[in-house]
């Protein structure tokens, strides 16, 4: 089912269906009741340096599920990956809404909310279905993606995540990325075994351990915060938050028009070399 | 002349016959040597009994002397033991400010040993060991001297740690010196088996368990940068101290404070739980310097 994307100009991707792709700028009001709702910003540029461009992104209004993808392996599989991995995670999501005991409808507290399980179980299902597409063509054989997902629910904002892709936190002065990056690097310096400084010099910096799709299954991170109205959510692959410092972006996300931020974000890293694919999705929450 | 000799006569006064001694003079002068021999010796004796007698008077005072003495020695010794007691407390407190001097120097703390007591060989058994009783008052002197140049060293140190916090009020409000909340340790800092796969794998903080619900609060002043759901740490609030000091707070019940908000050593920041990876009531507590999981006690003061 996946096979008609193989061939396909994966710069293209960005135009294919509907509800994946550039959006600039989106307003939904959430369900009766509940006072917040989110806009959001997209964006995702090839960068300087490489020819393809491997990542991919979906903004879905109607869920408010917002999903940054960056696909590595072969010379088609890394787009093919990261295009599986968006369309699958919104495709599981929406069966999961349209079933009759939708979590998008309950209001419960943030740690019994059910939908991290069904996020967690998309990306499951996202990493079988880039496994199963490897398995049936050669072509596409070791292909792989991160994935950093945030679906908006209520007052929640809940994550899945796997690799090196970031979600951020913007609120007033703070900056806090809340995933944690799946990287060599963070290892070591878990570890101790270098600084943080080092690492944004290591040559082993583009090593993740763990991504969607290279085995059949993955362990997926989850994790869920409580919004508070002005909150921004900066989610970006790796080409943004390795030439970008924490402090610029909150910088540019107080300073910044929602719907220029991930333009000005990008065009930062650009000018910074852009040595690899550059994806930036923005949410902003703000009082319905 | 050798020969000579004297007759002695014995005459009765009545009908019994006169009676005749016959005493040759070698007899005599040996009888007489022999005389001033005994009475020699007997002069010596009764002259080294009075001496003893006087000596044997002194006995019961020297006695008692002796007793008061020796009771003093082991006040003493026993003082001695307790400035040894205190000094190394004092010298472990020395090491734990140092530790955190050394806070922004990771390739410092990294090679930092261990600030807990080292176990002294065989102290177990001790009260079955008379060493304390056979030591000399030379000994003593000697132990005295070494813990006054250790007690001379002590104060330099901590001359010098009071000169460096005199000026870093704000790094000593920042290190989460205080526990987060009280209860019973049921796993330490370090390598343990996992509860619930029975591995052997490395442990990253302390858990403390307690009552559901009780309080938890900051250690030390900071900013909330996380408060939310994580995975296996459930419900999770991190503080960023500063100064590369990170504290994380797992498996509560309930967050009081969100991302973004400062907080003082002792605000209430959230409830003991039992959310996420967690197979009862308890806070997992963890304290990361530059991203590098330490041992909270290490930071510990008030222990």
């Amino acid at each position: 089912m996946w096979g008609r994307y193989e061939n396909g100009a994966l710069r293209e991707f960005a135009s294919l269906p509907r509800r994946i792709g550039l959006r600039n700028l989106r307003a939904v009001s959430k369900t009766a009741g509940v006072r917040l709702k989110a806009l959001s910003a997209g964006l995702t540029d090839v960068g300087r340096k490489r020819s393809h461009n491997e990542d991919s992104y979906l903004i879905d209004d109607e869920l408010q599920l917002f999903v940054v993808a960056d696909g590595m392996g072969g010379h088609a599989g890394g787009g093919t990956a990261s295009r599986i991995a968006v369309e699958t995670i919104d495709k599981e999501l929406r069966g999961v809404r349209s079933s009759p005991t939708s979590p998008f409808k309950a209001e419960t507290a943030l740690q019994d909310s059910p939908l991290p399980d069904f996020l967690r179980a998309a990306v499951e299902k996202a990493c079988f279905e880039i496994y199963r597409a490897a398995q049936e063509d050669p072509r596409l054989a070791g292909m792989g993606t991160t994935v950093i997902s945030l679906c908006i629910q209520h007052e929640h904002a809940l994550f899945a995540h796997v690799g090196d892709s970031r979600a951020y936190l913007v609120r007033g002065e703070l900056i806090q990325q809340i995933s944690e990056d799946h990287s060599l690097v963070n290892e070591q310096i878990k570890a101790g075994m270098i600084t943080p400084d080092e690492a944004r010099h290591s040559r082993y910096k583009n090593i993740i351990t763990r991504s969607v799709g290279f085995e059949e299954e993955v362990q997926v991170d989850v994790m869920g915060i409580m919004l508070e109205a002005n909150d921004t959510f900066v989610l970006c692959s790796d080409g943004l938050a390795n030439l970008v410092e924490d402090k610029e972006i909150r910088d540019i996300v107080g300073s910044t028009e929602l719907k220029d931020t991930p333009k000005k974000l990008v065009d930062l890293a650009n000018e910074r070399g852009g040595d690899d694919n550059i994806t930036v999705i923005c949410v902003r929450i703000v009082p319905a | 002349m050798a020969n000579e000799s004297f007759t002695l006569i014995v005459v009765p006064d009545r009908q019994s016959e006169v009676r005749r001694f016959r005493l040759r003079r070698v007899w005599l002068i040996q009888a007489l040597v022999g005389l001033g021999v005994v009475l020699l010796t007997t002069a010596g004796l009764v002259v080294h009994y009075g001496s003893v007698v006087s000596e044997a008077r002194e006995n019961p005072a020297l006695r008692d002397e002796n007793l008061k003495l020796k009771s003093e020695i082991a006040v003493i010794r026993e003082q001695l033991a307790h400035v040894q007691g205190t000094l190394d407390r004092v010298e472990r407190f020395d090491q734990k400010l140092r530790a955190i001097t050394l806070l922004s120097d990771p390739q410092r703390n990294l090679a930092m040993g261990p600030t807990e007591a080292a176990p002294t060989l065989g102290s177990s058994d001790n009260q079955f060991v008379r060493s304390t009783g056979q030591e000399s008052p030379a000994a003593l002197a000697a132990k005295l001297d070494k813990l006054s140049a250790e007690a001379t060293r002590q104060e330099q140190s901590l001359q010098e740690l009071q000169a460096y916090f005199a000026g870093q009020k704000s790094l000593l409000a920042s290190v989460p010196s205080v526990w987060p909340t009280r209860g019973w340790v049921t796993s330490d800092f370090g390598s343990r088996v996992d509860p619930y796969t029975s591995e052997r794998v490395m442990h990253a903080g302390i858990d403390i368990a307690g009552p559901h619900g009780k309080e938890i609060i900051a250690p030390s002043d900071g900013t909330v940068v996380f408060s939310g759901l994580e995975g296996g740490y459930g419900n999770v609030i991190v503080i960023d101290h500063g100064y590369g000091i990170k504290t994380r707070y797992g498996h509560l019940a309930s967050l009081k404070v969100k991302a973004g908000e400062r907080v003082k050593r002792g605000d209430l920041i959230a409830a003991m739980g039992n959310t996420g990876r967690s197979t009862g009531p308890h806070l997992h507590y963890e304290v990361r310097v530059n991203g590098i999981a330490q041992n909270p006690r290490k930071f510990i003061l008030d222990d």
